[in-house]
């Protein structure tokens, strides 16, 4: 409920800039200043001359009384009800409701208090709103929502594109997946397709003439990556303001796939929820870290801020990465953690809080772990480290740089010891710096 | 009722003489007046009981302004109208007949009247239909009818200072306008985008306006085809009065036809669109303008250039589960029953809406699965001084349990906390309510009994909790290493569905799988199960798959929704 009406005697705030504005118009023009009586229903056309003429004191108090008719009673606002402009402050909430009912409350879109003097001038904005609508599905509706909702200088938010780095579908020979991913009534739900030589080879993944192939199914055409840098402040949860949500319900195009990078200096996981729609959301592209990842640094933390001297007590690969290559529910794979999560293809994506010991040949302490319960989340995700690519980029290089082909194999880097792998949990303060 | 509504004047009479006294004092030739002993008493008190008056007038005037407080419908209809969202009218309930001609003509007059047995209203047809002979020198052919109030269209030809009134009660639906006199009329068709319109386009435009009745108008002679004053101009549409109860008519009688057999039952009757609805749809629908780009705007514009659809939601295929790039996903139903819309009607959907979507975007739709809420288990405490009758508690939880199901409703949500809340505030005898809840669905025997098919798939949507997923008992197949003929399914908490036999014994460790952040269930290639095999009695069994949501606020996302089950909820009452 919006309770305006005060008995304290408001000045008349809401008109005047305009009032100032048109006095400033009549001097511009040479005419003297003029006092207009300050509420319309003015008393001197409604009451008869003998009355005026010779019942000053009832003049005066009926005078008296439109005067506070108008100041007390909200009645001015009535003529500008429909006035964005000069609409009281209190009310513009409500055109707000009709023309941008989705914009949420920022510290720069101020609905609640527009006339603050900070953020953005809704009162403009609601004046423009139909042509950002407009632009809905480009960059710039992207940049402005972004710059606009949350304060950002709108030349610091780039856009990549996944596509020009990947290794594309079309790239094999794919055939409809007809065999598989069916619902109860027998109809494809899926329609994934799949790689030919799939049906013929049994595996779901498929095989390549010369090995294992990536198959990436987040990381493709329709995607696309908004690259931008807010200002998270070490308080914790600063975080969650920034989020791709409004992005998602008033300029994205659905059908394609939205990543948001952050950078991942900045990376701070997921808070409960599924996946992706945590309100911090994840530089995460397919299963890896998007680009620009120093993968000259550790970011293990097993020895408790020592290795992973960037964000000292995150150890950011506690699961390891993804050791399937094959579908486990060929019983095939290994489970490296022993509550595991799996995507729709079975392959896992993290696992729950509470994990404890594991696959043989791995240790496990909790208390030396930093475990996702630890935090308060209920999900880690896994990713595969950079460095377990054999095949693919050198540490260091950007992921802009990346060519298609070169994320075509998931073997763990053999230089990192009897479990071949940079995120093995027994690893000792030695491997700290990756190769 | 808007939740916002705006206070603009107080209305209270002490309140407002009190402050009239406050200010007039301020005023030097005031300061030092008694108002409780002056003359000047009754003036303040008549002023104070008109102004109250006024305030009243005057706040009633400011929540009308704005679509989120408005109250009126008509304010709601003329704010929707300021951006250019016209609600749904009344929806006459449709039904798809297969007919055989009785004698030599091969065409069935528009108005041909079909009287519905089983819900009493008439059925019409909206034109001319010519029907193709038969192999027994009858003419036959499918039609499409039309519920309507009198046995033939209402023809308005009351054309008034340039415009039609369409009254409240008309299916605009189907509305159909002409200009001119008799055979020489000419149709013209409604305007969908001013942009598009040329001086001499014949259209004629349509608007919400006052009492929920609608306008028919014409263009400008700049903006479409300008229609002179003294015009003949005739607008026909239905007046349907059946509404939702014309809905499942499927006993349709005509002497003048050899047979009538029903391809579809009447279905699609809908009474205008509600108040809140429009509250909530025509902020969407300026927001769209008239692009279908986020979820949101295909959802809206979906919904309103197809008026025969009851209800609907959309989802990018980047949410969907599993994501599908480069698609748009859809899931609508016919009426408020849930019927389907047929693969035909679905791909004549699609196409229009990809006149809307983003290039390289293809709408494509997903039937909705309804799944069900049940109440395994629970305790209701109640305060045995102020009543014994455990029945009577028991009933008033089942009976808000009801009050709140989703229905199978598009983004519904189950609300326990205000269930719960709401039992123990609006009843004095009940003092807590602590309701386990479990969500299920099923596999219809029927519909396995003879297939090879045995890959199951539920997505509930709704985050499960490790360790949570069973089944009912069901069928099992002897022959294949099972003692008893009984089976069901639990998880292991690790995201793999087991299957075990009636000894409690595991015969399959990887039967599926269980992701609990989504919801999925995935049970591959269950050739173990028997859906033919029958209980003593000679029921067969469905196979049913329980999982406890991680929430118990179990929301309706994309294409799964809820309902509650019909199953009798299970929890103790005590004291």
């Amino acid at each position: 409920m919006i309770t305006t009406t005060s008995t304290q005697f408001k000045p008349f705030e809401e008109n005047k800039l305009k009032t100032a504005f048109e006095a400033q118009q009549r001097r511009n023009a040479g005419a003297a200043d003029i006092i207009t009586p300050r509420f319309p229903f003015y008393v001197r056309d409604r009451l008869p001359v003998h009355i005026l003429e010779n019942n000053e004191l009832y003049v005066k108090f009926i005078d008296a009384y439109f005067e506070w008719l108008g100041i007390s009673n909200g009645i001015n606002k009535i003529p500008y009800l429909m006035d964005i402009n000069n609409i009281s402050s209190d009310l513009l909430i409500h055109h707000k409701e009709l023309f941008a009912k989705l914009f949420p409350e920022t510290i720069e879109f101020n609905w609640t208090n527009p006339d603050d003097g900070t953020g953005v001038d809704v009162r403009r904005f609601l004046s423009f709103v139909r042509q950002f609508y407009l632009t809905k599905g480009t960059e710039e509706s992207i940049r402005f929502l972004l710059s606009s909702l949350f304060g950002l200088d709108s030349a610091s938010i780039d856009f990549d594109y996944p596509k020009v780095a990947m290794c594309f579908l079309s790239d094999s020979i794919w055939v409809p997946n007809l065999l598989e991913d069916t619902d109860s009534s027998g109809n494809t739900q899926d329609g994934y397709w799949k790689d030919s030589r799939t049906l013929l080879g049994g595996t779901l993944d498929g095989s390549w003439t010369d090995g294992p192939r990536f198959r990436d199914k987040y990381y493709q055409e329709f995607s696309y990556s908004v690259i931008w840098s807010p200002d998270y402040t070490d308080t914790p949860n600063s975080y969650k303001k920034f989020n791709l949500e409004p992005v998602r319900e008033i300029a994205h195009p659905a059908g394609f796939r939205l990543f948001n990078n952050v950078g991942p200096t900045r990376y701070i996981p997921a808070g409960p929820g599924p996946i992706d729609t945590g309100y911090s959301e994840q530089p995460l592209i397919g299963h890896y870290l998007a680009y620009n990842f120093e993968t000259t640094r550790n970011p293990r933390d097993p020895f408790g801020g020592i290795c992973n001297t960037f964000n000292p007590g995150y150890d950011w690969f506690p699961c390891g990465f993804n050791p399937y290559r094959t579908n486990p529910l060929g019983l095939t794979g290994t489970v490296n953690c022993s509550t595991a999560k799996h995507n729709v293809d079975g392959y896992p994506i993290g696992y729950t809080y509470g994990a404890s010991a594991n696959a043989a040949g791995y240790t496990y302490t909790e208390d030396t772990y930093s475990t996702a319960n630890d935090r308060g989340y209920t999900l880690w995700v896994v990713y595969h480290h950079p460095n377990t690519w054999s095949i693919g980029p050198t540490s260091g290089t950007a992921f802009g740089d990346m060519r298609l082909g070169w994320l075509i194999d998931l073997i763990p880097d053999i230089e990192k010891g009897a479990n071949a792998s940079p995120n093995d949990p027994v690893e000792t303060l030695a491997t700290c710096s990756l190769a | 009722m808007a939740d916002s509504y705006i206070n603009l004047s107080q209305t209270d009479f002490e309140q407002v003489r009190s402050s009239l006294i406050s200010f007039i004092k301020t005023k030097d030739e005031f300061t030092d007046y008694d108002f409780t002993g002056s003359a000047l008493s009754t003036l303040i008190d008549l002023l104070a009981y008109n102004t109250a008056f006024f305030s009243t007038y005057t706040n009633f005037l400011a929540n009308e302004s704005f679509i989120d407080s408005a109250q009126k419908r008509d304010s709601i209809m003329s704010l929707a109208r300021l951006v250019g969202y016209t609600p749904k009218s009344r929806i006459a309930a449709r039904a798809e007949l297969s007919v055989v001609l009785l004698g030599n003509e091969g065409v069935i007059p528009a108005n041909t009247v079909f009287d519905g047995g089983d819900t009493g209203y008439n059925f019409i047809t909206l034109d001319p239909i010519t029907l193709g002979a038969s192999g027994t020198d009858r003419f036959a052919g499918d039609i499409t009818v039309y519920q309507n109030s009198s046995k033939s269209k209402t023809t308005n030809t009351t054309y008034f200072n340039g415009k039609i009134t369409i009254p409240e009660q008309a299916d605009v639906s189907n509305i159909r306008v002409f200009v001119g006199v008799a055979e020489n009329a000419v149709e013209y068709t409604k305007a969908e985008r001013i942009s598009v319109l040329t001086a001499s386009s014949k259209v004629f435009f349509l608007d919400p306006i006052y009492s929920g009745a609608y306008e028919v108008s014409f263009g400008d002679g700049l903006y479409g085809a300008e229609v002179v004053s003294g015009s003949s101009v005739r607008a026909e549409y239905l007046t349907p009065n059946g509404i939702n109860n014309a809905n499942g008519e499927s006993n349709f009688t005509n002497s003048t036809f050899q047979t009538i057999t029903t391809k579809t039952a009447s279905y699609g009757g809908a009474e205008r669109e509600t108040t809140e609805s429009i509250r909530r749809n025509a902020p969407s629908y300026f927001q769209a303008q008239n692009r279908a780009v986020t979820a949101n705007d295909a959802e809206i514009v979906f919904k309103v250039d197809n008026p025969e659809v009851y209800d609907a939601t959309a989802w990018g295929g980047e949410d969907n589960n599993p994501p599908q790039y480069g698609r748009l996903f859809l899931s609508a139903i016919k009426d408020a029953a849930g019927t389907t819309f047929s693969a035909e009607e679905l791909s004549a959907l699609a196409a229009k809406l990809q006149e809307k979507t983003v290039v390289g975007i293809l709408p494509e739709f997903k039937d909705r699965r309804c799944y069900q809420i049940n109440i395994p288990s629970g305790v209701v405490i109640y305060d045995d001084l102020i009543t014994t009758d455990t029945a009577l508690v028991r009933g008033l939880v089942e009976q808000k349990l009801q009050q709140y199901d989703p229905v199978c409703g598009f983004r519904g949500i189950f609300k326990y906390s205000t269930i719960a809340g709401e039992l123990v505030s609006e009843n004095a005898s009940i003092r807590s309510v602590e309701l386990d809840v479990d969500i299920s669905g099923s596999f219809s025997n029927a519909t396995y009994a003879n297939t090879d098919d045995r890959n199951l798939f539920i997505s509930f949507a709704n985050s499960i909790v490790p360790g949570s997923v069973y089944s009912d008992r069901f069928f099992v197949n002897k022959s294949l290493g099972f003692t008893e003929e009984g089976g069901r399914f639990d998880d292991d908490g690790n995201g793999f569905i087991r299957l075990i036999d009636d000894y409690g014994n595991v015969k399959n460790y990887r039967q599926g799988t269980v992701d609990y952040i989504t919801g999925n269930i995935t049970i591959l290639n269950l050739t173990s199960w028997d859906p033919a095999a029958s209980r003593d009695d000679g029921d067969t069994v469905d196979l049913t798959i329980h999982a406890v949501p991680v929430s118990k606020a179990v929301r309706s996302i994309r294409q799964a929704t809820y309902e509650m089950s019909s199953n009798i909820p299970t929890f103790n009452v005590v004291s």
